[in-house]
């Protein structure tokens, strides 16, 4: 039996990647897929605890928290392009419309 | 000479955690963001492996379908239609580095230090008492999720269509 610790481990790494591809980017896209390397860590985090706890509770939340996230890019690709649409481009340090 | 099943467990780990590890890897310093998508794709069914070896195999199969197969698939397509841009802040890139080893430090070690193991080797799940916990027990949320995943094709239609509000 492979011990859980190795799991929170490997979830670590992972959420450490994203984390340091979330800060250096500037292209949208990027930012976005650091952040969902960052959510598979979570993810793998959440059923390696419910592994030691209550499995069948954490299994039903990272499918409901899966569906989301599918939801989450639907929503925010379209955005990206429709930002490259208006502005020509996905750099978020030059996107500035919307500052008061 | 055989190898055991505790071998092949741990030899599977290390397979899998390789590809979500390297994936995530390629897809962080990829030189074109379309790769990072695929990387990212990659790193999904690595996590997706690893959540199977830990029993959730029901789970995995829905994170490659739906995640992997559907959603990074959409992001990849999506890349395409936008024009490459300049890469990184560089200034930041030794702050990033810093933040994410005290990330990986403190996640380790806060959730090594809670000393919890599991009790067997794999997870008893069966996919009836988890469906129908779903619709009895969770059945707010579950709309929620369904509510969620219809505005977004509705959204998808709208934005494919070129509609302006």
């Amino acid at each position: 039996m492979i011990p859980v610790t190795w799991y929170y481990v490997v979830a670590a790494l992972l959420f450490a990647i994203g984390s340091y591809g979330a800060v250096v980017h500037k292209n949208a896209v990027r930012i976005l897929v650091s952040l969902e390397l960052m959510f598979n860590a979570e993810l793998l985090l959440l059923l390696a605890v419910a592994s030691t706890i209550e499995a069948v509770q954490g299994a039903l939340l990272a499918i409901l928290v899966i569906a989301l996230t599918s939801s989450e890019i639907g929503v925010a690709i379209p955005i990206i392009v429709l930002l490259f649409r208006l502005t020509g481009t996905v750099d978020v340090t030059r996107v500035s419309r919307l500052r008061g | 000479m055989s190898l055991s099943s505790t071998m092949l467990e741990e030899l599977a780990f290390l397979a899998l955690t390789g590809i979500a590890i390297g994936s995530a890897i390629i897809a962080v310093q990829a030189r074109y963001a379309v790769y990072s998508a695929v990387a990212l794709g990659m790193t999904g069914a690595g996590v997706a492996g690893l959540m199977a070896l830990l029993g959730f195999g029901y789970v995995a199969a829905f994170h490659l379908l739906v995640y992997v197969g559907a959603t990074v698939t959409f992001m990849a397509f999506s890349v395409i239609m936008l024009r490459e841009q300049p890469g990184m802040l560089k200034n930041l890139v030794p702050l990033a580095v810093l933040s994410a080893i005290m990330i990986f430090a403190a996640i380790t070690v806060s959730l090594s230090s809670m000393g919890i193991e599991r009790q067997a080797s794999t997870v008893e799940l069966e996919l009836m008492d988890a469906a129908k916990a779903l619709v009895d027990k969770y059945w707010f949320p579950l709309l929620l999720a369904i509510v969620s995943l219809a505005t977004i094709m509705i959204e998808g239609i709208s934005v494919a269509r070129g509609e302006e509000t």
